[in-house]
């Protein structure tokens, strides 16, 4: 009796392990099909997919932070940050803008490294160091601003957030999934990649093995700060504009999408393809609840109780051990 | 008999199993009231094991605890406290931000109106504590402050407060200076005359001597025998705790020449744990370091591997002064560890077999940061081969695979590095008798490669079996070097216990 239990268990786990996420994401499409009439078309997944390109992309780098047993606050305020600093260089000094997006990643890849430095030099639990990076990146994107959009954005700067290839394509959909093709050869097939897997999964094992684990986690951050600047220059583009006060509930979206996706907020664990499952959960739902007419409050305590759930599930062998 | 009638504490079957192992093999042993009782035994011997079960650390398997005529099955903390009974283990328990008081009233607080924590009371009270034990502390000193020994006395206050009438103290004297060795005896014996009964464990053989009315031996989680310390000498003690059986066979040697250099030599290593260190590693030998736990022995070669501080010393590589290591450098020049814990310092349990064993090859295997996969696994099918490893996928994880097979991955990621120089530390902890001889038939196969091997094992017949020379450290210090084949455990654990010996 109690090993048909454990052995229900044991086969209940490995299956959400595998496939959990997109049986997840299945029946959420197949609950908002039924509940509204215009849900399952080709236009609501496409603009879903746009909607969700700025999280996952994120994400991205949030699935990276994770891996090595961190964590990432300020990608909402470098969301922020990122969109007003690219259109302000593109503005105020005319730079191409080309190079406005290279020095924007440039800085957020500096600003990550920063997190990086905190948590591996100065040994400030991550949770702290890139709380209190949101907050200087707020200031900072206000700073910049006066708390006040920047506008004269070019055509070409408003395709990249808005445009469509082919006409049909969303621009920053693309973009997603051909990051998502960069974040899965990083990971899976770099020597960073495995040095990755390897200071996350044990750390002291990893240094033992010759790998500078301090050296791993800057970069890390560094990178999640690239990824996190590169949804941000995106999203200015869709907006139109650069806005500072954006990006208050991203961290909280990107972090679900991760979680969603199997990625252990413990470290070592989980595999990138799946948080693009997480990321379309996250739109999904969040669209689902727009088209039912479901007020924002009543979206946040539902987005709340969703990641509790997701790093339940994920934690599942360890709560079922206790 | 009187003497049933003078035993706070009797123990009869107790046994302690984990898993497949047994750590205490039903165990019959009594306590005299007011005796300082030491036990003697090798690392594993099951003497902590004993130890905790009468403190309520953990749970007996079998068996039964008897104290002043209550009989348990089992006891927790709490109520092995109550019952007078009381360890002091070598990590002490103390908060190291509070105040010396404060960590002796922790949780039983003097209060006023049952609110109001009454401090002037509490400091009055400890104050009192330690003018029994006839020192003079400031209980007002935060922990951290003050020196392990103080630590120490701290602790034995707690237990006169918590009303002792056993206390364990296990190896109360390895963190502590001569003099400060001294003063914890006259507690000892101070304590005695009010009738507490101590518990005493030591590696110490003078210690034992001096301090204790009797002694018992325990090997291999057996109690071998109690005796009046009067009736029985030192040489008695390390014979019986060493045993005599040798139950293992190992591949023989002697057919390589050593190198006529040495790779590696090492002078005056010192780091925190150890002290003065100097010796020659030949190719083609494999070297012991031999000693108990806590003796310097890991710490020599995580501080030539760039794991440790070092803080001087002299460490040259086939003759050329080196700068200090980093273990990435150690590993570029060919220098391999195989860690002691190897679930904590050497696999990966959750990544998969073949990323563990190909960690060290990444750049080898790989072009423009990308890895073959052709190249990787053909590299790991070899060693899996070679090794013999027994496996499902080359893509399961790590922990799904034994002990033995988990620690040939370890070996294989370091192999694949083609090492010149390779620190094996505890190699066959926590193996089964299979696995154990292939690694021993693998360590024999590098010497005659001409690689220069250092083994470290808390296994004496293993020490003896596989090393050409044995160095004995004791303390941090090297005591002596003895010769693998003629050398005898006894030869081994004298030096390790501090002493010298005698020809």
């Amino acid at each position: 009796m109690t090993a048909n239990k454990t052995s229900f268990k044991k086969s209940f786990l490995q299956f959400y392990k595998k496939y959990g996420v997109v049986f997840i994401l299945a029946i959420e499409i197949i609950f908002f099909s039924f509940a509204h009439k215009n849900f399952l078309s080709l236009n609501n997944f496409l603009s879903v997919g746009r909607q969700i390109s700025f999280i996952g992309i994120a994400a991205i780098g949030m699935t990276m932070v994770l891996i090595i047993g961190g964590i990432d606050i300020s990608v909402g305020s470098m969301l922020a940050f990122a969109g007003v600093f690219s259109t302000k260089i593109l503005v105020d000094f005319g730079l191409p803008l080309w190079l406005s997006i290279l020095i924007t990643l440039i800085m957020g890849a500096f600003f990550g490294a920063i997190n990086g430095f905190s948590c591996a030099i100065l040994h400030i639990p991550a949770l702290i160091s890139t709380l209190a990076m949101q907050t200087i990146l707020k200031g900072i994107a206000f700073l910049l601003t006066n708390a006040l959009p920047v506008k004269g954005m070019t055509k070409e700067f408003k395709y990249l957030g808005q445009g469509y290839l082919f006409g049909f394509f969303p621009i920053p959909l693309l973009v997603m999934l051909i990051m998502f093709v960069l974040g899965t050869w990083i990971l899976n097939r770099t020597t960073f990649g495995r040095r990755l897997y390897a200071v996350g999964g044990n750390s002291e094992a990893a240094r033992l093995s010759g790998i500078n684990t301090k050296v791993m986690t800057i970069l890390t951050y560094a990178i999640c700060g690239t990824f996190a600047a590169l949804s941000g220059v995106l999203m200015a583009g869709r907006l139109g504009s650069g806005q500072p006060s954006i990006g208050a509930d991203h961290p909280m979206d990107v972090l679900t999408a991760a979680v969603l996706g199997g990625i252990s907020v413990n470290g070592g664990k989980g595999n990138i393809v799946n948080v693009l499952f997480g990321a379309f959960i996250m739109g999904i739902l969040s669209n689902g609840m727009v088209m039912l007419g479901i007020n924002e409050y009543w979206q946040w305590v539902l987005k709340g109780i969703v990641l509790l759930l997701a790093v339940t599930l994920s934690n599942l062998d360890v709560i079922t051990e206790d | 008999m009187s003497t049933a009638a003078s035993n706070v504490l009797e123990v009869k079957g107790l046994t302690k199993r984990f898993g497949g192992t047994t750590a205490l093999d039903h165990a019959d042993w009594s306590l005299a009231k007011g005796e300082i009782h030491a036990i003697a035994g090798e690392n594993g011997a099951g003497k902590s094991t004993l130890c905790k079960m009468l403190a309520g650390a953990i749970v007996p398997s079998e068996g039964s605890i008897t104290i002043d005529g209550k009989t348990f099955s089992k006891l927790n903390p709490a109520e092995a406290k109550r019952n007078g009974i009381v360890m002091i283990y070598q990590e002490f328990n103390l908060v190291p931000e509070l105040p010396i008081y404060e960590n002796i009233f922790l949780g039983k607080e003097i209060t006023k109106f049952g609110v109001n924590v009454d401090k002037a009371a509490m400091i009055k009270k400890s104050d009192e504590l330690f003018h029994q034990m006839g020192v003079k502390v400031d209980s007002r000193k935060i922990i951290a402050d003050i020196s392990v020994a103080y630590c120490q006395l701290v602790e034995i206050a707690k237990a006169l407060m918590e009303n002792a009438k056993i206390l364990i103290m296990d190896e109360p004297t390895a963190p502590l200076t001569n003099q400060e060795v001294g003063i914890l005896f006259e507690i000892i014996g101070r304590l005695k005359e009010r009738g507490i009964t101590i518990v005493y464990i030591s590696h110490r053989m003078e210690e034992i001597f001096e301090l204790s009315d009797r002694v018992t031996i325990m090997r291999d989680g057996k109690i071998i025998t109690t005796r009046e310390i009067g009736d029985i000498d030192q040489k008695e003690i390390i014979s019986l705790m060493v045993g005599h059986e040798l139950g293992m066979d190992f591949p023989v040697r002697g057919k390589t020449e050593r190198s006529a250099e040495p790779v590696l030599s090492v002078r005056n290593l010192t780091t925190d744990k150890i002290r003065d260190i100097s010796f020659d590693l030949y190719g083609g030998e494999i070297l012991g370091l031999a000693g108990l736990v806590g003796a310097g022995r890991t710490e020599i070669v995580r501080a030539i591997f760039g794991a440790d501080k070092i803080k001087s010393g002299e460490i040259y590589l086939r003759g050329k002064k080196t700068d200090k290591l980093s273990i990435h450098k150690a590993i570029s020049k060919k220098i391999g560890l195989i860690p002691e814990d190897r679930k904590r310092q050497g696999v990966h349990l959750e990544l998969p077999i073949l990323h563990n064993m190909t960690l060290l090859q990444l750049d080898r295997i790989s072009r423009l940061m990308t890895i073959n996969p052709k190249k990787e696994r053909a590299g790991a099918d070899e060693f899996v081969k070679k090794l013999r490893i027994k496996m499902g996928k080359l893509s399961d994880n790590a922990s799904s695979l034994s002990g033995g097979n988990q620690q040939k991955i370890v070996l294989a990621k370091w192999l694949a590095n083609e090492p010149d120089i390779l620190f094996f530390d505890e190699p066959t902890r926590g193996i089964d008798v299979g696995a154990k001889a292939e690694i021993y038939e693998l360590m024999d196969e590098l010497r005659s490669q001409g690689k220069a091997v250092i083994m470290i094992s808390s296994e004496m017949p293993e020490v003896l079996g596989m090393c050409d020379r044995i160095l004995v450290l004791y303390e941090g210090n090297m005591m002596g070097e003895v010769i693998g084949e003629t050398a005898t455990q006894d030869d081994v654990m004298t030096l390790a216990s501090g002493l010298k010996l005698e020809k």
